[in-house]
Order: structure tokens, then sequence, then C-alpha cells
């Protein structure tokens, strides 16, 4: 059977729809065993759909599945888990209270005599799968104080010791530092040599020429081509998912720097950073570089009000805030786009236009009392500015595509016209063609003299973009490029602590000087 | 039905019309449901005098109901709304209203004991943030016990009560009793509150996310906090409205009666999670429930039993709320 070319798993002819969208259009789509076949797709792309029928989550309205070469149907996802398919999605799905042993046999704890759990076979069985990926991991460790990746792989390690031969991965290293991408890649190589068939869905481009064979492009529902991974370009694979070329993505347009408006002053909240001090210019897009866990959502949290701080001080526009709030520094003409749209950014449940007026309804109202006509009037320039794709204004927000929910939330700052914007991981977890307008929407603002603070762990982002460039290690800020100097060399050895020497000292001397 | 106005050509702008809100409000169907029924089963149901005692016997339920629906839209329980209408029937009437300055001293002590009640719940939930059932499950016993010390755990009353406040409980606008106009125009004021104001806005947003709310810029402790004040105010109200009635209160009065509200307010699809719920749906949930509660009376229904058929109908109303919050998704 397992010839490497004998599909283990087709879809052939799958369709389904949803009131109003074609998700998936006469899709045919395999996976061989020992082979990393790659699913991209701009969001709305019916990747997820596909995925969801093949997990056994949603039934498909034409088209069959053909598993080891007989036609399967699966009713729900534990069907398709027993039959060896086994999904791992974005959002972990891992008890952190458990160790990382009782999490990859969760459901099937062995047990001993008196219904007792036979805490040795439970070691063996996990240790036997952790090993099988060739990750050291201590099986009594428990999940919570594991790195992303690890947690990952915990979850990897549960798929293995359930059989399942068929391993497919949502968005897998969506939240991961480059480093742990590394970890991760690797650990999906190693599912190849176990003769897994691997289904991998991400949006970087870049991992998927790593650890690839091949390529299925999907767009608007309908299958655009499947590529040997080895016989294709990137460039190729872009221009089929968004259906153009796409040399403007990345073309940094110069705009007129001004005097500073935000400066922050030797900045601590204690286990988080310590000591930041950054000024910002009105005009500029100032870059804030690091790995996750460096402090810089900390930092953006807490110069906007969130989180408390222990120390420092913040100037906008030469005028000292005190007692940091929210709502202080929204009346100073600050805005922050936080790194979790859903956790921190949007009310899911309200629609789209009373997102879009949440922020100005401040200066919509008065006397407390609403102003629907220019409530729908502000919402109704910031649907078309920015070209919101949903139903209507009255859609609620938590039916948009992540790219749209994104567009919602910097549409609900640039209602109130703010001076300065925050955006922290703005990108993250939305396709090229959102992610490119979500770019040319900062270039725009900045021209339009706004301050923007961005805030990417995509180096690659970071660096086309911005004017200038902050990079954070371990709570200090450890670097500083222009746009011009910056390379990723330098920003990857400021933010893993190896620094060039002469800015260190540099650094140290000032702190010296402070203390 | 649904009227769209074009703004820009890609724009689409929805009004939100009536069959919208009738459509998010499923209860209102079931409302007309079981009076249809009941007109058929019972010659006595559907008569002007039996209705207008319905409507007379619900406006308290209802006045506290919409008290409650601010608290609960902005995601916290206020379980002290029972005693909180006590404390205030019974300041009222300790404080003997027979002449207009003692009337207006009464009223005033009624509504500042009510307020009162809704500050310490808010700044424990909003400020502090405790959990809301608790506190205010602590809070219902420590007004319950200030009742009973304020009135020595004695039944009491007020003679000559004096006759404009009197009416308020009492009187009649052609054929329909005043305390109807009371809830009406709490309703009235409660959905304006709720759909008008900015501080409306601010209570579906904290509700639905603190978080984000916080992020916007809205003090969340503080929407919470007037979510309170405004609940234990309309307990007062209703206080008052009671007191003016009967004009004499047994000291343990109103507790208990906090699972009732609970009852019509989610019959009225607020959400138990917060972010979601209206007047219009309060409305409907208190008018099913006396509805019922009246057939009940009608059929000759023991109080036990009717006692239990309530507790049902809570738990059903509970788990109606949690169902139509997974099809959500």
């Amino acid at each position: 059977m397992n010839d490497g070319i004998t599909p283990v798993l087709q879809m052939i002819g799958l369709s389904k729809s949803f009131p109003g969208v074609q998700a998936l259009d006469a899709v045919d789509f395999d996976v061989r065993a020992g082979e990393i076949h790659a699913l991209v797709g701009e969001n709305g792309a019916g990747k997820s759909t596909l995925i969801k029928i093949l997990g056994g989550a949603l039934q498909p309205d034409q088209g069959e599945i053909v598993l080891r070469g007989e036609k399967t149907v699966f009713h729900n996802p534990r069907e398709a888990l027993d039959t060896g398919i086994a999904t791992i999605n974005q959002e972990l799905m891992l008890i952190p209270q458990l160790s990382v042993a009782e999490n990859i046999l969760l459901g099937r704890l062995p047990q001993g005599q008196f219904g007792r759990v036979d805490w040795d076979s439970l070691q063996d069985h996990a240790r036997e799968a952790l090993s099988t990926l060739g990750v050291k991991l201590d099986p009594d460790t428990l999940v919570e104080s594991l790195s992303v990746a690890q947690q990952q792989a915990t979850e990897i390690a549960r798929a293995l010791s359930r059989q399942a031969d068929i391993i497919i991965m949502d968005e897998p290293t969506s939240a991961l530092a480059e480093q742990e991408v590394d970890h991760l890649l690797e650990t999906v190589s190693k599912l190849r040599e176990q003769d897994k068939a691997v289904i991998f869905i991400t949006h970087k481009l870049d991992e998927v020429f790593r650890v690839a064979d091949r390529i299925t492009v999907l767009r608007d529902g309908q299958k655009i081509g499947t590529l040997v991974a080895s016989d294709t370009s990137p460039a190729e694979v872009v221009t089929m998912m968004v259906g153009r070329s796409v040399d403007s993505l990345f073309a940094k347009e110069e705009s007129e720097i001004g005097e500073p408006v935000l400066e922050v002053r030797n900045l601590t909240r204690k286990g988080a950073f310590y000591d930041v001090s950054l000024t910002l210019h009105r005009g500029e897009i100032l870059g804030l570089a690091g790995l996750i866990g460096a402090g810089r959502t900390d930092l953006v949290r807490a110069l906007f009000g969130v989180d408390t701080l222990d120390s420092g001080e913040l100037w906008v526009n030469g005028k000292r805030v005190e007692r940091l709030t929210p709502e202080r520094l929204i009346e100073a003409g600050v805005g922050l786009a936080p790194e979790d749209r859903k956790r921190d950014g949007l009310v899911l449940g309200m629609t789209v236009s009373d997102n879009l007026a949440l922020v100005a309804l401040r200066s919509l109202t008065r006397w407390g009392l609403r102003n629907r006509a220019r409530e729908q009037k502000v919402a109704t320039e910031q649907f078309s500015d920015l070209s919101i794709q949903a139903p209507s204004l009255a859609t609620e927000v938590m039916t948009l595509s992540g790219g749209n929910q994104q567009k919602v939330v910097i549409g609900k700052w640039l209602a109130n016209q703010p001076r300065i914007l925050v955006l922290d991981e703005p990108t993250r977890g939305i396709d090229i063609g959102a992610k490119a307008e979500v770019h040319a929407i900062m270039q725009r603002l900045a021209k339009g003299g706004v301050a923007i603070l961005l805030v990417s762990s995509e180096l690659i982002e970071i660096m086309n973009v911005s004017d200038r460039i902050l990079v954070m290690y371990e709570g200090r800020v450890t670097g500083e490029f222009t746009h011009g100097e910056a390379t990723e060399e330098k920003i990857m050895a400021s933010a893993t602590g190896h620094a060039p020497v002469a800015f260190s000292a540099q650094r140290d001397g000032k702190q010296g000087e402070d203390d | 039905m649904t009227d769209t106005l074009t703004v820009r050509s890609d724009v689409r702008v929805r009004r939100q019309t009536l069959a919208d809100l009738l459509r998010e409000n499923v209860i209102w169907a079931v409302l007309v449901f079981v009076v249809i029924i009941l007109s058929l089963a019972s010659d006595v149901f559907l008569t002007p005098l039996n209705i207008l005692n319905i409507l007379r016997q619900i406006s308290i339920l209802g006045i506290v109901a919409i008290g409650m629906t601010f608290a609960m839209i902005g995601g916290s329980f206020d379980l002290t709304v029972g005693a909180t209408m006590g404390l205030a029937t019974v300041v009222v009437i300790q404080l003997q209203p027979v002449d207009p300055q003692s009337a207006a001293v009464a009223v005033v002590g009624g509504l500042l004991a009510g307020l009162l009640v809704g500050v310490v719940n808010g700044v424990l939930v909003g400020r502090l943030e405790t959990n809301s059932v608790v506190t205010t499950i602590g809070t219902l016993y420590a007004v319950w016990g200030i009742t009973l010390i304020y009135t020595k755990a004695r039944h009491i009353w007020v003679v000559g009560m004096y006759p404009p406040l009197a009416a308020l409980g009492t009187g009649r606008l052609g054929p329909f009793p005043l305390p109807i106009f009371a809830f009406a125009i709490t309703a009235v004021l409660g959905h304006l509150a709720l759909t008008a104001t900015r501080f409306g806005r601010y209570l579906y947003a904290t509700g639905g996310n603190s978080a984000s709310a916080r992020l916007s810029g809205i003090n969340v402790g503080r929407v919470r906090l007037v979510s309170y004040m405004l609940s234990g105010l309309a307990a007062a109200i209703a206080g008052i409205v009671i007191a003016a009635r009967v004009q004499n209160v047994d000291p343990s009065f109103g507790v208990g009666f906090e699972f009732d509200v609970l009852a019509a307010v989610i019959l009225g699809g607020t959400s138990l999670f917060g972010g979601r719920g209206s007047v219009l749906g309060t409305v409907a949930g208190v008018l099913l429930l006396g509805v019922l509660g009246n057939a009940m009376t009608l059929m000759g229904i023991s109080y036990q039993f009717q006692l239990m058929i309530r507790g049902i109908i809570l738990v059903a109303a509970v788990a109606a709320n949690v169902i139509v919050r997974r099809r959500r998704g």
C-alpha cells in the first residue's frame, strides 16, 4: 500500500456552501504517506472548511472522501479521530495544569487496580511518543511551564500515541517566535520519516518551502493547483494565491517625520521590562522587534495604562500623562490595537458599526445621548475606507474573517482620529492580501502625520514598514537601527542578546549614570 | 420588512426594525401562544378585569426586573434586589408618611436606601471585581439583617398615609391601576437608557467583553457601579409602590423575590454572561410569568405546586438561555 504514490487519503469533488458563500467548489485534494502537503490560500479561500470536513466537524454537500482506498463518511470529529486523522488546531487543546504525559494520554489514561491511574505505564507511553518525535521533554513537566513550540510538540505526540497516520496542522507556527518555528519544522519533518501523511496549513510561505513536498493552492473555494515544491517558487505560489502579482506588497514609502509626539522615559514593570526609553515622532513608523516574551506586549499594554508601571514617565505632545489609564491616553490622542484582537480588541457579539463607533462614542454623544446618524456616518467612513468585507454594518463581528476583524479594530481607533497609534501584531494570523492592506493603511496614516508604534514578530514586516527599529531582549532595549541599517542578522543578534559590544557598553554606561 | 438605505454603493446600513427586535425576542411569540391557549381554555382569563388584575400584579416584578436587566447586561448578577425592595418598603412605612413633609422624606429615604445598596454592590463587584453571585447573596443577607434590626423584626404599618402617596399604590387612571403606569414609565426610561445613551452602549460592551471595553477607554468598573445603582433604584421604586399600596409590611418582605425577577429577566432573553438583553425582552418575560401565575391561580393549583412550577420555569429559562448561546456559536 505505502508505495509513496498511492494517496492514503483522497478528497474528490468536495463542495460545501454556507448561506451566501460557496466555501468549497468541487475541490480535489490528496495526501500520501510520508509526505508533507502544504495547503495555502488567503483567509476565506476554503482551507478551514476543507480541514473541518476532513476532521469530521462539517459534512460536505457533494463529493467524497476516500481513505485507504475505501469511501468514508465522517459524521463527527470522533469518527475521524478513530480512523487515524488527527487535527492540531491553532488554539491548542491542552490542559495547562496537567503534565505532558497526562496530556498525551488524556482520555485514555492507563488504569491499574481499583481504577487507579497506572503512572508507570503512563510514563512509558508518553516517553515512547515523545522519543518517536525526537523531542526531549520530561513527561512530568506541567504543560503550563512549556514554551508554545513544546506545547505543540506535546500535542503532536498525543496524535502519534493515538496511532494517527494523517496529521492536519492548522497554522501551527502562528504563535511561535522564529527560533521555535525551527524546532517545530524539524518535528514536522520527523513525521515524514515516520511515514505519516501531514497536511500543513500556514500563511508563511518560507515555512512551506522549508518542509513541504507538495503545495496545493486554494482561492475563493476553488483549487487553483497542486505544485511540487521543488519545481516552483514563492513568487509563483503568491501569484496563484492572490490572483495578481504582488511586487508592490512591501514597498516602503517615505513620509515626513516631524517633532516628537510620544516620549517614554525609563519605564519599568518588574518581571516584564526594565528602564525602557523611546521617542516616537510625528509621521514615523517605529518598529519594536524581538522574540515572543521579550516584553514588547507588556510594554505597550503598560504605556496604554492597561497594566500598572513600577516606575517611569510618559509624555505625549510635550505634556506628561500621569496615572495612566486607557481613558486618559485616548484623550491624549493615543490608540492601541492589541495583540489578541478577539480577547482584547473587539466585542464579538456587537455589530460592526457598534464596534467601529465604540471609541469615538465619547465625541459622538452629547449629554450622554447617542446621535445614531453621526455614529453611522463615522462607521460607514471606516467601513469603506478600510474596505471591510462584511455583508453589512449590522453584521456581528464574530462572523468576520481574521483580516476583516483586524480592520475593524484599526477602524475603531481611526474613527477617533488618533495622533499616535500602537499596533501590536496587527497582521498575525491574517492572509497576505489583508496584510498588504494593513501595511498600506499604516503608510497612509504615517503620511497623514500619525505616529505609529508597531510591534511585530515578523522580521520581514518590521524591516519593510518601519522608519526606525528598536529591538527588545528580556525586557530591555538592546538595539536601535534605522530603516537603512537594519538587517535580519543585526536584529536577530540584538533580539537574542548577542548585540554588538559597543552598543551594550554604551547602554550599560547609561544605566550606571541613572542608578 | 427590513428597510435598507444605501449610503454608498458598497455599504449597506441596516436599520434595526421592530421585526428585528421581535426576531431577537422569541419570548413574545411564546407569550402570544400561551395567551391564546389560556383564552381558549378558560372563560375568565381574557376578561378586562382579569387582564387588569394581571397587569397590576406584574408591575412590581416588572419594575425590579428592568433594573436587574441592567446589571445582567453588564455581565453581573444582582440577587440583592428582593431584599433591597423589602428595605425600601420598610423605610417608607417606618418613616410614617402621613403629611407632605414626611411623605417626601419617606420617598427620598426609600430611594436612597436602594441607591446605597446599589453603590455597595457596585463598588464590590465593579471596582474590586468580586464574584457577583456570591457578593450579592452576601449583600442580600446583610440588607435583610439591617431591615430586621430597623423594624426590631416586627410587622410595621402606617395609619392615615398621605393620600397622594397612597394613590401611587391604590389609585387608578380611568380603569388602569397606577402601578401599571409606574411599570410602563420605568420600561420606557429603561429602554431609552439602553438604546439611546452612551452609557447603554458602554454597558453592552462591558458585558460583551470587558477586556475590550477597558482597552476602548471605557471605565468598566464605573459602568458596572452605575448598573447596580440603577438596579437598586428600580428595586426601591418597586418598594415604594408596594408601601403605598399595602401600607403595612412584614420585615422579611421581598426576600426570595429575586428568583422570580431572575426568571423573568432570563426568560426575556438577557444573557447570563452579559452583553445581550433588552427591556422589551424583559417585559415579555415578566408578562409571561404573570400570565402563567394567574392561570395557575385560576385553575386552583395549590401554592406548593406553584412553587415547584416556578422553580421549573427558572431552570427551563436558564437551559433555553444556554441553548441559544450555543447555537450562536
